[in-house]
C-alpha cells in the first residue's frame, strides 16, 4: 500500500468515526426526546383527567338533589387542612347527603415509582375505604379564604369560615429520564358555596 | 482520494448535516407544542379562578343589600367596574367591579400571565351583542395573555340575576 492509500483508510476511518459518533448522539437525543415528550403527555392527560374529577366534585360542595337535607351549604365543610378536605355533598344525586373527603398519602408511602416525590391521592366516598391513585401528584395544596378574602391560617379550626379555596395541583412524571422529570401545573381558585352569596 | 469521490463524501455529509438540522427543528417544534399546551392549562384554570371568584359576588352593587325588581335600577352601563373608593381585592362586593380588572400572576414553576376583564350587559337571546342599557344578564370577558404564549386564552361567563321571594 502507498501512503496515498494508507491516508486514505485513516481519513475514510476517522471520518467513519465521527460519523457513528454523531449517529450515536443522535439516537441518544431521539430517545430523550421521545420519552420526555411521552411523558409530558401522559402528565398533561393526567391532570386534565383529575381536574375534571376535582372540578365535578367541587362544584357540588353543599349540594344536595334534596335542598333541605344540606338547608345551610356554608357550613358543608366538615373539616380542612393543607393537603385534604372533607365535605357534604350529592355524589350520585339521589337525594342523600354524602360525605367526600380528599387527601393525599406521603410521597414515602408510594415506592413503587422512581420519583422521590410523588404520592398517592385518595377519594374516599362516606368513609368507604379507597384505593389510592397514583397519577404523578407531587403538590396537592389547599389555602382557604375567609368571606373578606383573608387567608385562613392552618390549623382551620372553624371550617364554617371558608368561603373561598385556593388548589394549587402539581404532577411530575412517575419516571425520569436521567433525573429531569416532566410536569404540569394547575392553580385554580373555588369558592366553597357558589349558590350561597348570589343575589 | 479522486475528485470523485470527494464529491460524493462532501454530498453524503451535506445529507446528513440537513437530517440533522431537520430532526433538531422537529425537536424544537415539539417542544414548543409541549411548553405551549402546559401554559393553556394553567391560562384556562386562572380564567376559570376569576370566573369562580367573580359569580360570587352580588350581581350588582344596587342587588348587594336589596331586591331589585326594574333593570332602571341598575348600574347604567357607562359606570360598569369599580366605584369610588373600591380597589381590587378587598372592597370588591359586586359583579361589574371586574370591568377592566387588570392582574399580573407569575408562577415560578414558568410563565407570567396578564389577565384583563371587561363586563358589559347582554340580552339571552344574543348574548355576542353588547347591550347599552342595563338587563338583567351580565357577561364577563377574560383575557389572558403571556409573552410566553402563542395563543391568547378566552373565557366568558354570563351571570344571571335572581331572586327568591
Amino acid at each position: 500500500m502507498g501512503q496515498s492509500t494508507i491516508f486514505d483508510v485513516i481519513s475514510s476511518i476517522v471520518i467513519g468515526g465521527f460519523l457513528l459518533i454523531i449517529i450515536t448522539q443522535m439516537y441518544a437525543n431521539v430517545s430523550e426526546n421521545t420519552y420526555n415528550n411521552t411523558n409530558d403527555l401522559i402528565v398533561q392527560e393526567n391532570l386534565v383527567a383529575l381536574v375534571r374529577i376535582i372540578e365535578t366534585d367541587f362544584r357540588k360542595i353543599g349540594y344536595c338533589a334534596d335542598p333541605s337535607k344540606i338547608p345551610d351549604p356554608s357550613k358543608s365543610i366538615l373539616s380542612a387542612d393543607e393537603h385534604s378536605i372533607s365535605f357534604k355533598t350529592d355524589v350520585d344525586n339521589d337525594g342523600i347527603v354524602d360525605i367526600l373527603r380528599y387527601s393525599t398519602g406521603l410521597p414515602s408511602g408510594l415506592t413503587t415509582t422512581p420519583n422521590p416525590r410523588d404520592r398517592l391521592i385518595y377519594r374516599t366516598v362516606n368513609g368507604t375505604a379507597s384505593y389510592g391513585i397514583s397519577l404523578g401528584v407531587v403538590i396537592f395544596d389547599f389555602m382557604y379564604f375567609n368571606a373578606i378574602g383573608d387567608s385562613l391560617s392552618f390549623p382551620i379550626t372553624n371550617s364554617n369560615e371558608i368561603y373561598a379555596m385556593r388548589l394549587s395541583v402539581l404532577l411530575e412524571s412517575p419516571f425520569a429520564y436521567d433525573t429531569t422529570y416532566t410536569y404540569a401545573y394547575w392553580r385554580q381558585l373555588r369558592l366553597a358555596a357558589r349558590n350561597l352569596k348570589n343575589r | 482520494m479522486n475528485t470523485g469521490q470527494t464529491f460524493i463524501t462532501l454530498g453524503a455529509l451535506a445529507l446528513l448535516v440537513t437530517m440533522l438540522l431537520t430532526m433538531h427543528k422537529n425537536f424544537g417544534m415539539n417542544n414548543e407544542v409541549v411548553i405551549q399546551s402546559k401554559l393553556g392549562v394553567t391560562a384556562v384554570s386562572l380564567a376559570e379562578s376569576l370566573v369562580e371568584e367573580a359569580s360570587g359576588k352580588a350581581f350588582d352593587r344596587a342587588t348587594d343589600d336589596n331586591a331589585v325588581s326594574a333593570t332602571s335600577s341598575l348600574t347604567a352601563s357607562s359606570s360598569l367596574g369599580l366605584e369610588t373608593g373600591e380597589f381590587f381585592p378587598d372592597s370588591v362586593n359586586d359583579f361589574d367591579d371586574y370591568n377592566n380588572y387588570n392582574q399580573t400572576v407569575s408562577f415560578n414553576k414558568g410563565g407570567t400571565f396578564n389577565i384583563n376583564c371587561k363586563v358589559n350587559y347582554v340580552n339571552p337571546t344574543n348574548p355576542e351583542v353588547v347591550q347599552s342599557t342595563p338587563t338583567w344578564h351580565k357577561r364577563l370577558s377574560i383575557t389572558v395573555t403571556s409573552n410566553d404564549m402563542l395563543d391568547t386564552i378566552r373565557a366568558a361567563y354570563i351571570f344571571s340575576y335572581f331572586y327568591y321571594r
